[in-house]
């Protein structure tokens, strides 16, 4: 069996790898490149390549940027004296729309999934751990609401709250199981002001 | 003709699949442990809802599609979410790590429904005050004897004394206790003081819904817990990462 040509395969190849891409798709991506104006194409190569090069992430909280420091961190009408912690860049996005929440974030960049091996040491905790110890009033949990959300926050909790902050995670209400970044923006301005504070575990 | 099974489960692990899907992996009466793929799972309008968080005990109606090599989940309702579990971290841990162990020890499409039970059993008494630890060890003795690694608690290996008084070693290359006088012929062991001793009997004998009436000395349900991770480690290879990654949140490893 012939497949299309070498460089139709193999640009194929490189686009079934994209998540939720499957062969047919992938197949149906590259037949429009194919088709599509040189310009176009070419501006879309050189888009990707620039961000690539160009995006890195915000050496104090972790978020997108393409300078040193992100636009939340250097923006000075923010409150640096409350953190609102995340799983990932796109939920910074999500909170953002909100419109309700004025202090800095920290990404994570994951969540501490014990059955998948990642543990407290493969996420971004150390440098939450200077910056709350900086001087932080308030650290908001915003992790998904599932298990892994849920074992994370019960772990930045007693790992913080001894450093003085009061430490609270988003109202429940979001639906259990879905991704924070999903979620439309009224029902997570709710969650956010409906933020309960965390308290010690109960004894056993 | 398609076969649509209909049965009750715990939810042991997931993980997502494309964009907004998940695979979740359901330890169920009647088919055993099997890998249900969630079309949308991920979207929070989804029709499954929580029903597919680990440590969930859950009705599951599914499928099998030959092309996909897995069940295709088309219900899920929740019987029982244990939201208590998930609100304490030491409970978290614990039930985290009987859901780990779970997964581990058994293999998939063969149906064991009283072991099913006893998960289920442990994750009840997880969301009740009984002490956590003292329910994983608990729920470790059964699985392990459910899956073929029952630990010999009343016979000495050596002389045969049954219930010997005093210490007893368990040696894990053997499976079985040896008395305090029969110690020094056997390999390196866990050292079992009479009270722990005592507990892992009482243990062995009583449902998880009667440890809440069990008063211990915290130190016995720590020494069962690793006694029993030492005996399934020697013949399993099996590490629970969740005392690992979360051991800081119950104290100890
Ligand atoms: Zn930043
Ligand atoms: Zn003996």
């Amino acid at each position: 069996m012939y497949g299309y040509t070498r460089l139709m395969d193999h640009l194929i190849n490189e686009l079934t790898k994209m998540p939720g891409v499957g062969r047919k798709s992938g197949q149906r991506l590259a037949f429009y490149l194919l088709k599509a104006d040189d310009e176009y194409v070419l501006g879309l190569a050189d888009a990707m390549r620039r961000v690539k090069e160009g995006v890195r992430f915000c050496g104090e909280c972790g978020n997108l940027t393409e300078g040193d420091i992100c636009a939340i961190c250097a923006d000075e009408d923010r409150d640096k004296s409350v953190i609102c912690v995340v799983e990932d860049p796109q939920d910074v996005q999500a909170l953002e729309k909100t419109g309700q929440y004025t202090g800095v974030y920290h990404v994570l960049m994951g969540a501490i999934s014990p059955l998948d091996g990642i543990g407290p040491e493969d996420l971004e905790i150390s440098r939450l751990v200077e910056r709350v110890a900086e001087g932080a009033k308030e650290v908001i949990i915003a992790t998904d609401p599932d298990v892994e959300g849920d074992a994370t926050a019960h772990y930045l909790a007693q790992l913080l709250r001894p450093l003085g902050p009061k430490v609270s995670r988003i109202a429940r209400g979001l639906p259990v199981g879905g991704d924070l970044r999903y979620a439309d923006e009224v029902t997570l301005g709710k969650a956010l002001a409906g933020r309960t504070e965390l308290l010690g575990s109960s004894d056993f | 003709m398609r076969e649509i099974i209909r049965t009750e489960g715990v939810v042991l692990k997931r993980r997502d699949f494309g964009e907004t899907s998940r695979v979740v992996v359901v330890y169920t009466y009647r088919k055993g442990k099997v890998q249900l793929l969630a079309k949308g799972a991920r979207r929070p309008k989804s029709k499954f809802g929580a029903a597919l968080e680990p440590l969930t005990l859950g009705e599951y109606v599914f499928y099998y599609r030959e092309a996909k090599d897995l069940y295709t989940l088309s219900e899920a309702d929740i019987v029982r979410s244990y939201q208590r579990v998930r609100e304490d971290a030491p409970r978290l841990v614990y039930g985290l790590a009987c859901v780990e162990a779970a997964d581990k020890l058994t293999r998939e499409l063969d149906p064991d429904p009283r072991s099913v039970r006893v998960l289920g059993g442990a994750l009840d008494a997880l969301g009740t005050g009984t002490s956590p630890r003292l329910v994983l060890g608990h729920y470790l003795l059964h699985l392990a004897s459910g899956v073929g690694f029952r630990p010999e608690l009343i016979t000495c290996k050596g002389c045969g004394t049954v219930r010997p008084a005093g210490a007893v070693t368990f040696s894990p290359a053997d499976g079985a206790i040896v008395c305090d006088k029969c110690a020094s012929g056997f390999g390196d062991g866990v050292v079992l003081k009479p009270g722990a001793y005592n507990l892992l009997l009482f243990l062995s004998e009583v449902p998880a819904a009667k440890l809440s009436r069990v008063k211990i000395a915290s130190g016995a349900a720590a020494q069962i817990t690793s006694f029993l991770l030492a005996h399934l480690r020697y013949h399993t290879d099996i590490e629970l990462r969740a005392l690992k990654s979360l051991g800081a949140l119950v104290g100890s490893g």
